[in-house]
């Protein structure tokens, strides 16, 4: 087979599909990418068999075929050809490709195609479609919420919910939760609930960079898969087995004190005591206060560096409720404010140690909660 | 800028006091028949160290920190016992008891040594030697331990004034003498220079007080490092304007211990890990602060030394929580290489203020420090032994 295509499309293909490429090769054939003609297209795929990722990029394909090789090589390669066209010659003696640009030539030996692993095909369940901003944002704000150490498995995927027309995302790392709904292109009949790897949806957001304008989701039938299907890309993830939190719980449903803030003053806020947080235990005290006869209230933002100095930012906000008291990680504080868009921003509180709420008027589907640290006031 | 003024007028009177040889000394009060002979106390296992040793012990070139078995070799009459720190932590709280009758500011530094700020006491104890006498008395009275204090107006020319008034007795260092007093000795007597900075200053032809006070501060610097040069030197002038109670707050806390025979048994290792574990979880929250992470240092019988560490996931000062995370980095490090171990120790460290992060979905996240602290009440009323954790 012979495949001519733009430098410029190979080498953002070969990007989009280069996070799936297996880190280490417990199976050799996992670092390599598979290349295949598909319907007057180049396809590019790479597994780690926890996530496959494939590609698909304009080409002018002649006969047919498939190869593996090592996606590495192919990627450093193809990324350092000084011409416009690539053309790339499949090989059966020994497997592999001969990349020609110009005047440059490379030959890659490669591992036959049946030896990569199969990509599950993901059918028999539920499938939805959800419009890419909205699901882009929706990733943007919940994602990062998820854990990182997998001392609680569960925690390390994000919970999504399908109902109705509507879907929802939910990540907590155990010391805070994000949440997010918002509504599909179509309702379902069935309800959906499955965890999907944090990663995989990190994936999915990044991907969307490709100005897709839609993203298609199905889950197997019996829970163990999922595939996202933007314009040119799709994801294959295994999804994470095992009981998500019941968040809903965690989502306070009343609050003692309730301040509306300038979100850019509190990003500003925020991002200068958190300079006093670092060389302490990161802690960030607020305290909101009400103004006196209905008037103004006021927030102020206080840090302090163990015997360097300290910090206090004073910012005018919208108060009901009694004066409260709370501090936050600045990490966790910093991770929230940074997601959030619109003019202002709501934080609701009731006492040092009960959690905090943020949102925001303009995503109306979006719940951040945190949990406060215990301190000394 | 650092002061350096000195105001003779209004000298600060500062008391250092030593018990003379304490754990030796306890035990004689315990056991008369120790009286008069060499006695070693600390480690009397193969490579157990010497943790004090009687006057007697020490005219055969016995000291603290040697192996015990080099000490066996220089004094082999001499008497070795393990010794008893419960007994030893019971005798010092007296002894700072006793001390705190004669001013309100003590500061110990030790289980055996400590500061007190006698600085105005004139009037009711008389001149500060006459202090110093009384203070001596009382100790010896009550606990029957002798006592030597150095008498300076800082704690720097009152710590190197008590070596000089061992055993047992008293001496005075006043400001204007201090330069002259120091000037002679060696660098070595110097708080704060240790081995290392003093094979640097001997690089320098420098090898007294003196000669380090008016040595060229540009080779200084790169002996001693850029920021400790010049203080170094006004302290070998016998310039110490610090206070007594300095907020020197610790950034890590570690205990270690070295097994008499290499060991690979998982069961054994853990065993070691989790007393050590507890060991520093008691002293990071004595010293009220919480840690970031936790290491682990292992010595493998060939001496290569490794050190692994993980930050928590946030905050904390629980025995559970420093003993989870260094037993992950054993169990990993064990994977890494499987050979016998000759040392094994636990750190905490990025130690700061007393906070903890609530959990979201944990009923009780201060169950850890909770239990914890709960067990190092009964361990400071009952002893080290009288409680300890199920393992599971």
């Amino acid at each position: 087979m012979q495949v001519t295509c733009l430098r410029e499309n190979l080498s953002r293909g070969l990007a989009n599909v280069s996070r799936a490429v297996a880190a280490r090769a417990t199976l050799p054939v996992t670092q390599n990418v598979l290349l295949e003609g598909d319907n007057g297209q180049l396809k590019l795929t790479a597994t780690n068999t926890e996530i496959s990722i494939s590609t698909w990029i304009g080409a002018q394909i002649e006969g047919e075929g498939t190869v593996t090789v090592p996606a590495r090589m192919l990627t450093d390669f193809v990324n350092s050809l000084p011409g416009q066209t690539v053309n790339i010659e499949f090989k059966n003696e020994p497997v592999g490709v001969v990349v020609t640009c110009d005047k440059f030539n490379g030959t890659i030996n490669g591992i036959a195609s049946e030896e990569f692993p199969p990509i599950p095909t993901v059918d028999g369940g539920a499938s939805v479609t959800i419009p890419a901003d909205t699901f882009r944002g929706a990733l943007e704000r919940v994602v990062f919420a998820a854990a990182t150490d997998d001392s609680r498995p569960v925690l390390t995927g994000v919970k999504v919910e399908l109902e109705e027309d509507k879907f929802t995302l939910a990540a907590a790392d155990g010391f805070r939760l994000a949440v997010e709904s918002g509504k599909l292109g179509a309702s379902i009949d069935s309800e959906v609930g499955v965890i999907v790897p944090a990663k995989t949806l990190a994936e999915v957001e990044r991907l969307l960079g490709d100005g897709s304008s839609s993203v298609e989701l199905s889950v197997d039938a019996n829970g163990r898969s999922a595939k996202f299907r933007l314009d040119t890309s799709e994801v294959v993830t295994a999804l994470v087995q095992g009981t998500f939190p019941d968040y809903e719980k965690l989502i306070p449903t009343s609050y003692g004190t309730k301040a509306t803030i300038d979100l850019s003053s509190m990003v500003q806020a925020t991002r200068a005591a958190s300079i006093f947080a670092r060389d302490g235990s990161g802690i960030i005290r607020v305290v909101v206060s009400p103004g006196e006869d209905d008037g103004a209230g006021a927030v102020k933002v206080i840090s302090r560096a163990e015997e360097v100095g300290s910090n206090e930012n004073e910012l005018d906000a919208a108060v009901e409720g009694e004066e409260t008291k709370v501090a936050f990680n600045s990490k966790f504080l910093m991770d929230v404010l940074n997601v959030m868009n619109g003019d202002d921003v709501d934080l609701e509180t009731t006492t040092p140690s009960s959690p905090g709420v943020f949102r925001s008027e303009k995503h109306e589907g979006y719940t951040h909660v945190v949990m406060p640290m215990f301190v000394q006031w | 800028m650092p002061d350096d003024s000195i105001n003779f007028d209004k000298e600060r009177v500062i008391f250092h006091i030593d018990l003379d040889a304490f754990y030796v000394e306890v035990e004689r009060q315990n056991d008369p028949n120790l009286r008069g002979k060499a006695v070693v106390i600390g480690g009397t296992g193969p490579r157990g160290v010497v943790a004090t040793a009687s006057y007697e012990a020490r005219k055969f070139g016995v000291h603290s920190a040697m192996a015990t078995a080099v000490a066996r070799r220089l004094c082999p009459t001499a008497i070795f016992m393990r010794g008893n720190h419960e007994l030893y932590r019971n005798v010092s709280k007296k002894f700072m008891n006793i001390l705190r009758e004669y001013s309100p500011n003590v500061v110990p530094v030790s289980v055996d040594e400590a500061y007190l700020d006698m600085t105005g006491t004139e009037r009711l104890y008389g001149e500060p030697i006459d202090a110093a006498d009384t203070i001596r008395k009382a100790v010896r009275d009550a606990l029957g331990l002798p006592a030597s204090i150095g008498i300076g107006p800082s704690k720097l020319v009152a710590k190197v004034s008590s070596e000089h008034a061992k055993p047992d007795g008293v001496f005075q260092v006043r400001q204007q003498e201090a330069e002259a007093f120091f000037a002679p000795q060696p660098v070595r007597n110097l708080p704060g220079i240790g081995p290392k900075a003093g094979e640097a200053l001997a690089k320098l032809q420098i090898s007294t007080l003196g000669e380090l006070a008016t040595a060229p501060i540009g080779p200084l610097r790169r002996a001693l490092g850029p920021n400790n040069a010049a203080h170094v030197q006004r302290r070998a002038r016998g310039i110490d304007n610090a206070p007594l109670r300095e907020r020197v707050k610790a950034k890590s806390i570690s205990a270690e211990t070295t097994f008499e025979t290499d060991v690979s048994s998982r069961s054994e290792l853990e065993k070691s890990l989790k007393k050590l574990c507890e060991r520093v979880g008691t002293r990071l929250r004595k010293s009220g602060q919480r840690a970031r992470g936790a290491s682990i240092k292992l010595r493998y019988g060939d001496f290569t030394t490794i050190t692994r560490q993980r930050t928590f996931q946030a905050p904390g000062d629980g025995d559970q929580l420093i003993y989870d995370t260094a037993h992950a980095l054993l169990v990993t490090a064990m994977r890494q290489r499987g050979d016998a171990i000759r040392l094994i120790g636990v750190g905490v460290s990025g130690l700061g203020e007393q906070a903890a992060q609530l959990s979201l979905l944990d009923q009780n996240p201060m169950a850890d420090s909770d239990t914890s602290e709960a067990i190092d009440t009964i361990r400071d009323r009952f002893g080290s032994e009288s409680i300890s954790r199920g393992s599971v």
